[in-house]
């Protein structure tokens, strides 16, 4: 076992992570120079819309892009170990221990036609094949009481077609941090459940942070969700992340266009309802070609604001510390941040 | 408002019998004794978790299930009478919106061949007039006549939704049950969506029941909100009267476990422990009660668990179902501590913090 301070509490480093699908005629790199950390006990969201490359970057990061798709640059390193080389077997064994996945529809993700309990049971079967049977039963029913499932001792010898949404969701969550991972990724892991529900899920999420110091990766489109669960948040637009700081900086003062329109498009609750909803106009780009500037330009209203400055279309902007505010680690992929704070004004709503 | 509603619900039910062979099938109460009103214009939300029976009342609306008992009005006129000429008029007048996208719309026919559908039925437009009523239809909702030659899975989850919406126009309704139409759909394609609703609304004076299980969603398009548990409305009000003064014990927990968006602030969310299929479908009682924070601080009166609550006008305006709605002090009263030592008890809702100020 590495011990903790040897890489200073970091569990997961990711520098100019490169994902490509190849189709008839061109390439789409899906995900382009992806950077991140995630350091042990944070809970770190993502978020983008449909197509940002969010979840292709999490399969990438545990090695499950599959072919004709692969990673075509950059490292991962989980724990201060290089993923990046590993072969399947290798990665295999790290998947469930080191790291683990919660997928977003747990009912599509559960084996119809296997009980709850052996489907718990091939993550301990697998990777900790040396554990008496007996014992391995007790562990299940002790996860699945820890992930307050009902009754565990009834629910084992269920099929997930008899358990509601909720509880499948938290069988799933219970097979993620059975083992203990570094690093857990939730990829949308309430977003098909009712609001009741959802805080369950993310109030058992904390519970799993606070009892194990799991790091975790929050995949969404619900800014409410992360500003409520989430240390840090990393926007995606596509294929780039486009903006990361403390969740409670990037919502108060946004640092990039892109975040500050999924801000606004929150229906608020209470008050008089406005006439109107702000959106985004248009769509996000191609991904066979990505424009040349910034590639959110052609939607965004700070650069019509401006007068279309020339460099928004012919610059690609990188990835730059916001030095006039915030602490460290406040970045944005904008070539304009602080006249977006003078056009918001400090807070968004 | 006064005069005949446009849509009239009263004592609406719908029992299920489980699938299976022989008699001991047991019956399933999806809706139970439903009643309300839609006026002209007017749009009225109906909330509630999966399983509450709200897509069954939309259905029963547009006569997709027949109710078990109950009546359901149009204009005063009973729906269950209408048969031949004066239903043919009544499916014109009555179009459903729903919230699978994917499958809503044969993948082998064309949005030309779709939004020509209503008419043809209907027998209203044909040849050059057909072409010019859809290409207003499409440009109506934010496409274009051009895209009238794709076929469904050309369009992203949003444009299909604007087809959907289309297609329930095409016949200019008075009355359009949107099934959680803006569920699946990203945020900003959802505020697209919603912004549309809202348009349409203003412009052709539509009325709508919007069944959602999104309260923010719902807070925007809808002047009144009501709440559905277990196939019973528990509560109906005005929005801000329903938002910021809940009555009900179920639509206080409802409202409290909405993230209140504060950014930094942590969780500030309401859980309420167990779930839906927890409550027991009574004949008597109040279905909530099992999960009911205030029976358990007024140390669980049998009245809830005897009596059906009758919904009884509520302060500011509105109907409530709860036999101790006036208990002085309820309104602190906490949530979300169920299960001792399952998760730390949360605060009180606090309505103050969690609303935005202004008109955001």
């Amino acid at each position: 076992m590495t011990p903790l301070d040897e890489t200073g509490g970091t569990v997961l480093e990711v520098r100019d992570l490169a994902v490509e699908f190849p189709l008839t005629g061109s390439v789409v790199r899906a995900v382009d120079g992806v950077d991140l950390d995630v350091a042990a006990g944070e809970i770190v969201g993502v978020v983008g819309e449909s197509g940002s490359g969010k979840s292709v970057t999490m399969l990438a990061l545990l090695g499950l892009v599959h072919r004709p798709g692969r990673i075509v640059g950059g490292s991962v390193r989980l724990r201060g170990t290089e993923l990046a080389g590993l072969g399947p077997r290798e990665l295999a064994r790290l998947r469930g221990r080191r790291m683990a996945l919660i997928p977003s529809d747990a009912g599509a993700a559960l084996n119809p036609v296997t009980r709850i309990g052996a489907q718990v049971d091939e993550g301990l079967a697998r990777h900790l094949p040396e554990l008496p049977r007996a014992e391995r039963q007790g562990r299940i029913l002790d996860i699945l009481r820890r992930v307050g499932l009902p009754r565990p001792d009834t629910q084992v010898r269920r099929y997930p077609h008899e358990l509601s949404g909720g509880m499948q969701q938290r069988v799933a969550v219970a097979m993620g941090v059975q083992l203990g991972p570094d690093l857990l990724i939730a990829d949308e892991p309430t977003t098909a459940l009712d609001v009741t529900i959802q805080a369950q899920i993310l109030r058992l999420l904390l519970d799993v942070r606070e009892e194990s110091g799991t790091a975790i990766l929050f995949v969404t489109h619900d800014m409410t969700a992360v500003a409520e669960i989430c240390d840090r948040v990393l926007v995606m637009y596509a294929g780039q992340i486009v903006e990361s700081g403390s969740v409670a900086e990037v919502c108060a003062a946004p640092g990039h266009p892109y975040t500050k329109a999924l801000l606004d498009a929150i229906p608020p609750l209470g008050g008089e309802p406005p006439e109107e909803l702000t959106t985004i106009p248009g769509a996000p780009p191609d991904p066979r070609a990505w424009p040349v500037g910034c590639r959110f330009a052609e939607r965004c209203p700070l650069r019509r604001r401006l007068g279309d400055p020339a460099e928004c279309t012919s610059v690609a902007p990188a990835m730059a510390t916001l030095d006039s505010r915030g602490s460290a680690g406040r970045r944005s992929r904008c070539h304009f941040p602080d006249a977006l704070v003078e056009a918001v004004g400090g807070l968004v709503r | 408002m006064s005069g005949i509603p446009l849509l009239s619900v009263r004592g609406l039910g719908k029992e299920f019998r489980e699938r299976g062979f022989g008699s001991g099938r047991s019956v399933v109460r999806a809706v139970d004794d439903v009643s309300f009103d839609i006026h002209q214009g007017e749009t009225l939300g109906l909330v509630g978790e999966s399983g509450s029976g709200k897509t069954t009342i939309g259905r029963m609306i547009v006569r997709l299930e027949e109710p078990t008992s109950g009546r359901i009005e149009l204009r005063g006129e009973d729906l269950r009478d209408l048969s031949g000429r004066r239903l043919m008029e009544f499916r014109r007048d009555v179009q459903m919106i729903f919230q699978n996208t994917q499958n809503a719309f044969n993948p082998r026919r064309s949005i030309r061949s779709v939004l020509s559908d209503p008419y043809e039925i209907h027998r209203l437009a044909a040849g050059r007039e057909l072409e010019e009523r859809i290409g207003e239809l499409m440009r109506r909702v934010g496409l274009t006549p051009e895209m009238l030659d794709r076929y469904p899975q050309q369009f992203s989850g949003g444009q299909r939704q604007r087809i959907g919406i289309a297609r329930a126009l095409a016949l200019q309704p008075s009355l359009v049950i949107a099934d959680e139409p803006v569920s699946g759909l990203d945020v900003s394609v959802q505020a697209q969506v919603l912004n549309l609703f809202a348009g349409l609304r203003r412009e052709l004076g539509l009325a709508m029941l919007f069944i959602s299980h999104d309260l923010r969603a719902v807070y925007f398009l809808c002047e009144r909100i009501a709440v559905m548990y277990l196939g019973r409305l528990v509560e109906i009000g005005p929005r801000r009267r329903l938002l910021e003064n809940p009555v009900h014990p179920y639509t206080r927990a409802l409202v409290g476990s909405i993230p209140a968006f504060q950014p930094g602030g942590g969780f500030t969310r309401t859980v309420i422990q167990g779930e839906i299929s927890d409550s027991e479908p009574t004949a008597t009682g109040c279905h909530f009660a099992p999960r009911c924070a205030l029976w358990r601080e007024l140390g669980r009166p049998e009245r809830c668990r005897e009596a059906r609550p009758p919904l009884s006008p509520a302060p500011g305006g509105g109907m409530a179902a709860c036999h101790f709605a006036d208990v002085p002090g309820s309104q602190a009263a906490e949530f979300g501590d169920a299960a001792p030592g399952a998760h730390s008890a949360v605060g009180p809702v606090n309505l103050a913090a969690r609303l935005p100020g202004g008109s955001g």
